[in-house]
């Protein structure tokens, strides 16, 4: 009962004319972010970050949160029509979406993405509206040594699922970590790392970092190439994406799974859309009594991870707005946005600042209908923007970063950290080193050692104090696992192998 | 022509291989720094617990090992694809290096030229180099694309963007 009042006193604060605007702004940008391939959600989120601080901070988080679903929905588009992911997690609806387009059933697979997307958005708003206030009622009694095991949990896992190798994303945790301890230590009031640079003296911002890393490096990317949507048609009309109920009928069980299996990985730290989408294909693929058709476009293997990256995204607000403790790029750049707002995230915050939260939730189901209708009845006219935006973006999106951050701070130092960050992140995409573990450990850093020092101050048992509480005893040996899991089980795995192979 | 293949694809497992060898060695030599650093500061204080040369100690002892295990592997490293290298070459490094030129170019005119006549120049320039427009039309789209901009920038969202040699704006 008490969920349900809070949630109408949020709708009371999301169906203001400026919010459901700026609602509307997050969904429609989100939507091209998605479908454009090479830009992801983080990168959308980190350039229009800066943009929001005028703004009171519900209004820029509904704008924000309806980027990075909206990106979910229109992942789709490029998949589906090119064959051309627009985002990571829309890779795996590019097998049998692409099929289906060549099979001239384009609209039926952009219109069941958008009404699969829609349903598991919507389950996913219900069970974070549920799951959020119990996990922080929990986390509520989480101490400093609770604290600083649940962030070496976050960035253990966001470094091990991230990239393509644990080591990497380690060397990237770590390389944050090491930005984040540059400038005045809090306690001793010491510069660290400052090398004689007055402007390091503050400390290398958030801002800068998320906007190179993110922004900045994409356009790098994307410059060296022209990008071709020439071939892209906006012939569809919303008749043809309007699904039949035989459609329905065939996708609706992937749909419910994908919702609750998206969720489900998307409130696991580190997974986050794309592993839900993997997993929804995989299980459709098992599940189906005509497997055969996975890969030949089969709608379920649209439908389901569709709706479990949808669902992922959803989810992941879980372990962000409960624990303050992002799982995926996307959320470290928010959990950022919310500090700059000059909120504390963490359990404290659903009692706090409800307005905030619940105003939040209660603007994703209104951003989901109007991404349903979009994505239903504008499919063309989001073809035509992207094919008329094509020349420029590059520069467009630069013009942003560099505005952004200098409207921010009002420093062309941090502009040119921006540049400098965005090459950084351009080598470390072309060595495969992943950046989110360098923005979550520059977000995480300063509250772990925080965490940490308070844990330490407040122990008679030295560092023990770690080991010896249940929580975060759980917490590091869960963190623990991430890491070294896999290296123990390759090692057992050879070691037992071995032996036969003698 | 086919024995030319595999000595390309070394020398492209060479030169990845060697990328990453710098990148691991960049992190080890940043991971001793971050253990020199601390020894600048104290380590632990009776009053206050950890001090200011806790953290860069720890976090140096335990990137070493990390650093070090990826300069090993650095030995190993295979590219994602065939063909895939660090650096951009030919067209592509010309490309990239270009944009970065202008982007630079964009940042150290911003508030001594302003926003509006850099932006709108960062645009034509951009356009001809990029995009093969022809000067007059890349200008032409450089100067509304800057002003619409401004406009929804300094207008609507607020933003205290630099006017510049346009001071009078």
């Amino acid at each position: 009962m008490e969920v349900l009042t809070s949630l109408l006193q949020g709708f009371a604060i999301a169906v203001t004319p400026t919010n459901l605007l700026f609602a509307l702004a997050g969904c429609v940008l989100g939507t091209l972010i998605g479908a454009l391939p090479g830009f992801g959600p983080p990168a959308g989120v980190a350039i229009l970050l800066p943009f929001t601080f005028n703004m009171p901070p519900v209004t820029g988080l509904i704008m924000l949160a309806g980027v990075y679903y909206g990106a979910m929905y229109g992942g789709t588009i490029t998949s589906v029509l090119l064959n051309i992911p627009g985002e990571s997690s829309s890779v795996m609806t590019a097998i049998d979406g692409y099929k289906m387009a060549q099979q001239g059933r384009a609209g039926v697979a952009l219109g069941i993405a958008a009404v699969g997307s829609f349903v598991a958005g919507t389950v996913g708003v219900v069970l974070l509206m549920t799951l959020g206030p119990l996990v922080a009622q929990a986390a509520i009694k989480f101490g400093p040594p609770e604290y600083f095991a649940l962030m070496v949990l976050g960035l253990a896992t966001i470094s091990g699922l991230t990239g393509a190798s644990t080591l990497r994303g380690l060397g990237s945790a770590m390389f944050g970590i090491l930005c984040a301890a540059v400038g005045v230590d809090i306690m001793s009031g010491q510069p660290r790392f400052q090398f004689g640079i007055r402007e390091l003296y503050d400390g290398i911002e958030f801002l800068p970092v998320a906007v190179g890393l993110f922004g900045v490096s994409e356009v790098f990317e994307n410059v060296m190439k022209r990008a071709d949507f020439a071939q892209v048609q906006g012939v569809i009309r919303w008749r043809e994406v309007m699904p039949s109920w035989k459609d329905w009928k065939a996708a609706q069980g992937s749909i419910w799974r994908g919702s609750f299996l998206g969720f489900a990985t998307g409130v696991l730290p580190g997974a986050g859309a794309t592993v839900a989408s993997f997993f929804s294909y995989a299980l459709e693929k098992k599940l189906s009594k005509h497997p055969e058709e996975f890969g030949q476009g089969a709608i379920a293997g649209v439908a389901g991870p569709e709706a479990a990256n949808n669902s992922a995204s959803t989810g992941a607000f879980v372990p962000l707005l409960t624990l303050g403790v992002p799982g995926s790029g996307t959320t470290a750049v928010l959990l950022g946005a919310l500090i700059m707002y000059g909120l504390r995230p963490g359990p404290l915050l659903f009692t706090d600042k409800p307005d905030i939260i619940w105003g939040l939730i209660a603007s994703m189901y209104i951003g989901n209908v109007m991404l349903l209708v979009m994505n239903i009845a504008f499919i063309p006219t989001f073809i035509w923007m992207m094919r008329t935006s094509e020349r420029y973006l590059n520069m467009l999106v630069a013009i942003l970063c560099i505005i952004g951050v200098y409207a921010q701070s009002v420093s062309l130092f941090d502009v040119g950290v921006t540049i400098l960050f965005g090459f950084i992140g351009f080598l470390m995409r072309r060595l495969d080193y992943p950046a989110a573990p360098v923005v979550l450990a520059l977000v995480l850093g300063p509250m772990a050692e925080n965490a940490l020092r308070q844990s330490l101050l407040i122990s008679d048992k030295g560092a023990m104090i770690l080991l010896t509480r249940p929580v975060s005893l759980v917490l590091l040996a869960a963190a623990f696992l991430y890491v070294f899991g896999p290296l123990l089980y390759g090692a057992i795995r050879s070691r037992y192998r071995s032996p036969r192979e003698a | 022509m086919e024995a030319e293949r595999p000595s390309e694809r070394a020398a492209s497992n060479h030169s990845y291989r060697k990328a990453h060898f710098y990148a691991a060695l960049i992190q080890v030599l940043l991971a001793a720094l971050s253990i020199a650093e601390s020894f600048r500061f104290s380590y632990w204080d009776e009053m206050l617990g950890p001090g200011a040369g806790f953290v860069p100690r720890w976090l140096g002892i335990f990137w070493l090992p990390i650093a070090s295990a990826l300069l090993w592997q650095s030995r190993r490293a295979m590219p994602p694809e065939e063909g895939h290298t660090v650096m951009p070459e030919g067209r592509e490094r010309r490309r990239l290096g270009l944009f970065i030129l202008i982007l630079t170019g964009l940042m150290l005119g911003f508030v001594p030229l302003g926003a509006i006549i850099s932006v709108a120049a960062f645009v034509a320039i951009s356009l001809k180099l990029f995009e093969e427009y022809t000067w007059r039309h890349a200008a032409l789209t450089g100067t509304v694309m800057s002003g619409l901009l401004y406009l929804l920038f300094r207008t609507w969202l607020n933003v205290p963007l630099p006017r510049g040699i346009l001071f009078f704006l």
